[in-house]
């Protein structure tokens, strides 16, 4: 026993990493230290934002629910163009994930381009979108709703056909055996075995959507967004309190919905 | 409906030679029940009937229609006649029973007719007819996910009722269910098929059940004929010899699945 902890010395405490790891380890050193000094980060500019934050909060409290009543509007605005929104997203994304879905689709060219359109659509950021659409039919609603349309396909879309791809081929076959077209087996046996999961991930997007129409409308795109922006740039940090608290109701309300619905369904 | 199977063959992609020059027939209203071990191109077989598979060469002809040769729309209009049996029942789970049995109307009528929401009064009717033939009327708005196997090859069979097919293709239709719940579903299933009248090819592997249904018992060793007779002229000899001997078939198996280890080896 000795013996032969003397013949093999235990492996050295650390390895020496390969050059690959070591210029990645240098490469993310740089870019941290790089970032940290430029964002100016000093003892007392800390402070002062604390004593900032105080102000905030001093001026904010005690919430002013004056303007309740546009606020809530502005908030149902919001929530509409979520649902929305969610809705005509999921109506499209289910030809898309159709034919993105390797089981369903009916090239695979023809697969290669939806999936592509989809990763465009997820790719580009929802605030974006709505910039891009605040330009094309102006100011308003309209433009978050079309953003979350949007940002619905490049989610769902996605999700739905890595869904479709796992369902199980015998109840499909045994339709296909019967003579029904490939259109009666996808209606008949593939969506309905997948609906539980397609409610789910709607559900999921309901949730996200609410959450990114509140910050749509920072760029102009309608709903409580704009309230919020008003209130910040008069200074009236008590009325932008009161929509700050509105949005984390309304965001918490949607979120335990959908989780009691999702329980309910799955 | 009359069939008729002549040098059937069909060798796979990677060469498996799965059928053989398999040739048989099948009269109208017979029931047929078919043995043999596994790999010895059962599956192959039903799945040539189905249309799934095309045969490498030979006739298979259904009623006329050369299912070897057959377009997508003949085959489609030639599957409606078809009626499948399986092995894991392949329902739709988080459907209704009466959904999945309407479903049978789907290769006729399309989509809509035969869906549960959009479906005629008569077909609806007709549904529930069928159920209550299999004892299950009472389960028609249960979710199928929820009844046990034997219950749901019983759905099965009430699908294909629906249907109204005139073949009715079993593939191991008890496999996958206990000894009393087989002896049941098999019981149903040629009653069925004897009230209607419909041909049935069936394959089995347990041997008391093909001899108690079938009237004809066809044996497949190597994608061939090793017998084709009443059941009444088949020993336990023929029966011994078709599942335990080495067939050329077995031995083909061997070496195929050896032969990339083998090769791996020798690299």
């Amino acid at each position: 026993m000795s013996e032969l902890s003397h013949r093999y010395s235990a492996p050295p405490r650390l390895e020496r990493p390969s050059p690959i790891a070591f210029i990645l380890l240098l490469a993310f050193a740089a870019f941290f230290i790089s970032g940290f000094t430029s964002a100016n980060i000093h003892p007392d500019r800390l402070l002062r934002g604390v004593i900032n934050l105080g102000t905030f909060f001093g001026e904010a409290m005690p919430p002013n629910f004056d303007r309740w009543d546009v606020i809530a509007i502005a908030m149902l605005e919001t929530f509409q163009m979520a649902i929305v929104g969610v809705v005509f997203g999921v109506i499209l994304s289910l030809p898309m994930a159709l034919l993105c879905a390797r089981n369903t689709s009916p090239h695979p060219l023809v697969r290669v381009v939806a999936r592509n359109i989809v990763a465009t659509l997820r790719t580009v950021p929802d605030l974006v979108w709505a910039l891009i659409f605040v330009v094309a039919v102006g100011l308003g609603p309209l433009a978050g709703i079309l953003a979350i349309v949007m940002d619905t396909i490049g989610f769902c879309a996605r999700f739905f056909s890595e869904r479709i791809e796992e369902v199980d081929p015998g109840p499909g076959q045994a339709l296909a055996a019967t003579g029904a077209s490939r259109s009666g087996v996808v209606c008949g046996a593939i969506l309905p075995e997948c609906t539980p999961s397609f409610v789910a991930t709607s559900l999921f997007s309901v949730e996200k959507a609410v959450r990114s129409a509140v910050v749509l409308g920072l760029v102009g795109a309608g709903g409580i967004g704009v309230e919020l922006s008003a209130a910040m740039n008069l200074f009236r940090y008590d009325q932008a309190l009161t929509v700050i608290l509105s949005i984390l109701v309304v965001v918490i309300g949607v979120e335990q919905v959908s989780a009691w619905i999702r329980k309910r369904v799955i | 409906m009359q069939l008729t199977i002549q040098d059937l063959a069909k060798v796979y992609p990677d060469g498996t030679q799965a059928l053989n020059g398999l040739s048989f027939s099948v009269s109208p209203g017979e029931g047929v029940v078919i043995l043999g071990h596994n790999g010895c191109g059962k599956s192959t077989l039903m799945k040539c009937l189905t249309g799934l598979e095309r045969p490498t060469s030979g006739r298979l002809v259904l009623d006329g229609v050369d299912l070897a040769r057959a377009s997508r729309r003949e085959l489609r209009t030639l599957r409606q006649r078809i009626g499948c049996v399986f092995q894991k029942f392949n329902m739709v789970g988080n459907l209704s029973v009466l959904q999945n049995v309407l479903f049978g109307l789907m290769g006729r009528r399309g989509l809509l007719a035969s869906h549960a929401l959009t479906a005629s009064r008569e077909s609806r009717l007709a549904a529930m007819e069928a159920l209550d033939r299999v004892g299950l009327a009472h389960l028609a708005a249960r979710r199928t996910d929820t009844l046990s196997g034997g219950q749901q090859q019983r759905v099965a069979i009430a699908r294909m009722l629906m249907q109204d097919a005139e073949i009715v293709l079993a593939d191991e239709p008890v496999a996958s269910l206990d000894p009393k719940a087989g002896q049941e579903v098999m019981e149903l299933l040629w009653s069925v098929v004897r009230e209607r009248g419909m041909t049935v090819l069936c394959v089995l592997h347990q041997i008391e059940l093909a001899r108690a249904f079938g009237e004809r018992l066809i044996g497949l060793k190597a994608g061939t004929l090793a017998f084709d007779r009443p059941t009444d002229a088949i020993s336990d000899a023929d029966i011994t010899t078709l599942y335990h001997t080495d067939t050329p078939q077995e031995a083909d198996t061997d070496e195929r699945v050896i032969s990339p280890l083998q090769r791996a080896a020798q690299a």
